[in-house]
């Protein structure tokens, strides 16, 4: 499939999934774990503390290159806990790396990657908006997307009460 | 004080640095025409001068999000088309994209060659009106006529197909809706030999005014270092000299079986943004082309369920909208409806960067910096 890319520059060695995950697992040892989500996304579970570590790790390293940030999810698992998934790319590499980080859904916490990749502000800002996942250090955590009065809970959540005024769609 | 007695010696009247100067706040929007949507911009401003800017979004926060997590999943792709309405075909597709990924559903030949005609068609229908709506920011009325002209062509060939006129609905889970009607090859190769020629009059109509040349060029710069950083994508990230596409680097679809260039600027600056649209509207002829020669025959739509179950997982899938990347990330219980559902706009990024690179401008100039990121504001929101 990367073969026939002709008329496009960027075309450097790509590392294979397991590589980039092996690479990972080599210098955080214990601190990262290897996921199987799909078979095409390589994906690692990292500690919540050693985040920030990994990111400058992944950004920085030649080989990795990870240095852009696609998206940001909380994820309610309810009985599971919950989770925060972090996806990157290179845009140099073309390859990319899933990272989730399990929080404790009564204390949810996980510490900002902002210093690393400044495109991360708004996506931790609406898991905490929306699913109340508390980012350490992040230097600006107010309501953007609810009403500056919202007081009914985290509205993501999965044991959200949705009130009178939900419309429910009828089961198929 | 260094800074501000600085930005006032860049004004042309040099006495101005000695007066005394007190800073005050101004609000641009939500209801302001330049902010395409409704966004508002809080300025923290120095005389004409931009101290800082505050970008508060949320006023079209519609909570998709939530509401799809309650749909089955084929009840789910008109949502979709209202993400990002100007280009709502690239919402179907990466939506169903990560469905088909996680469910492994088989996507025929002919649907996947009308999926990237159609989708490049889309890219070149926003552009167009990127095109007409950055001049008319700028003063020009003219190229907003002659963009929609053009754009009226291609939206009349999705009405052909597809019956809508804005919110498609056409691109499903497994294949389109419908297969194209018989006489849509004719139509759309004489669409693309007419816009061949008119690109040439785009160029004309504005690559020379020196009122466009003065109020874009050098204005708004954003280096690639920051770009990257801040998760800037699309034709925005482009002009910044970074060569990065989706469409190559993590091809989907039939993408890597077609020829086409990246088209990259070199500055950064409002300019080289406006131009690489203009370049993409190049290419996207070319490609569309190139699928209208190896259209396959078959059937492109998929029988499906009204309701279906997929199997566990997740997966995270992403495709070149016209503003940039466009992400769906789909977590899978293996019920009828996804468990989450999470999207990235484009926008979303894109407009995070603007306050980063306006400060030391002039208001005047933050309305073309922010045109020139092609703006949409309900998929900042979503």
């Amino acid at each position: 499939m990367k073969s026939s890319r002709k008329s496009c520059p960027i075309g450097v060695p790509i590392l294979e999934n397991n590589q980039i995950v092996s690479k990972l697992t080599e210098k955080f040892q214990d601190k990262v774990r290897k996921l199987e989500l799909h078979p095409e996304q390589a994906a690692v579970a990292v500690e919540s503390a050693s985040l920030p570590e990994v990111a400058q790790f992944i950004k920085g390293d030649q080989d990795l290159a990870l240095d852009y940030i696609m998206s940001i999810s909380g994820v309610d698992l309810l009985d599971n806990g919950m989770e925060m998934v972090y996806h990157f790319c290179s845009t140099t590499q073309d390859h990319r790396l899933t990272i989730k980080v399990k929080l404790d859904r009564e204390k949810p916490e996980v510490p900002t990657i902002i210093e690393q990749f400044p495109g991360a502000n708004w996506y931790e800002r609406e898991a905490w908006e929306l699913f109340g996942i508390n980012i350490l250090g992040h230097p600006k955590l107010e309501r953007f997307l609810l009403v500056e009065d919202w007081d009914e809970g985290y509205p993501m959540r999965k044991d959200w009460d949705e009130g009178k005024d939900f419309v429910k769609m009828p089961e198929f | 004080m260094a800074d501000s007695e600085e930005r006032h010696r860049d004004i042309d009247n040099p006495t101005a640095g000695e007066l005394r100067t007190e800073e005050f706040q101004v609000n641009m929007g939500p209801q302001h025409p330049s902010t395409h949507g409704v966004c508002r911009l809080l300025l923290t401003m120095d005389g004409e001068v931009i101290v800082k800017v505050e970008p508060y979004i949320g006023y079209l926060h519609r909570a998709i999000e939530k509401i799809v997590e309650n749909r089955v999943y084929n009840q789910i792709t008109p949502f979709m088309d209202r993400v990002e309405y100007v280009s709502s075909m690239m919402c179907d597709w990466v939506y169903a994209l990560s469905v088909e990924k996680i469910g492994e559903i088989e996507v025929s030949p002919r649907a996947e060659y009308l999926r990237v005609i159609f989708g490049e068609l889309q890219r070149i229908a926003s552009h167009l009106l990127f095109f007409g709506v950055f001049a008319l920011d700028l003063g020009a009325i003219t190229p907003f006529l002659y963009g929609l002209r053009e754009r009226e062509m291609i939206i009349d060939l999705f009405e052909e197909t597809c019956g809508q006129r804005l919110t498609y609905n056409y691109i499903r889970i497994g294949g389109v809706s419908r297969d194209i009607r018989p006489d849509f090859e004719k139509k759309c190769r004489k669409f693309l030999e007419h816009m061949r020629t008119v690109i040439a009059d785009y160029h004309a109509l504005l690559d020379e005014n020196p009122i466009f040349l003065t109020r874009t060029k050098s204005v708004g710069v954003l280096t690639k270092d920051t770009a990257v950083e801040f998760g800037v994508s699309g034709p925005s990230l482009r002009g910044s000299d970074v060569k990065w596409d989706v469409r190559k680097g993590d091809p989907y679809g039939y993408y890597d079986r077609f020829e086409f260039d990246i088209p990259s600027g070199q500055n950064g600056d409002t300019w080289d943004r406006y131009l690489m649209r203009l370049e993409e509207i190049k290419q996207s002829v070319k490609i569309i082309e190139q699928a209208l020669d190896g259209l396959p025959e078959g059937d492109p739509t998929l029988k499906i369920k009204p309701s279906f179950k997929i199997p566990e997982g997740e997966y995270y899938a992403r495709v070149e909208a016209p503003r940039g990347e466009l992400g769906c990330y789909i977590v899978s219980d293996g019920k009828k409806k996804p468990y989450r559902l999470k999207l990235r706009g484009a926008s979303y990024n894109n407009l995070l960067v603007i306050p980063e690179i306006s400060t030391g401008c002039k208001i005047a100039d933050l309305v073309a910096i922010f045109a020139s990121f092609d703006i949409v504001m309900p998929e900042v929101d979503r």
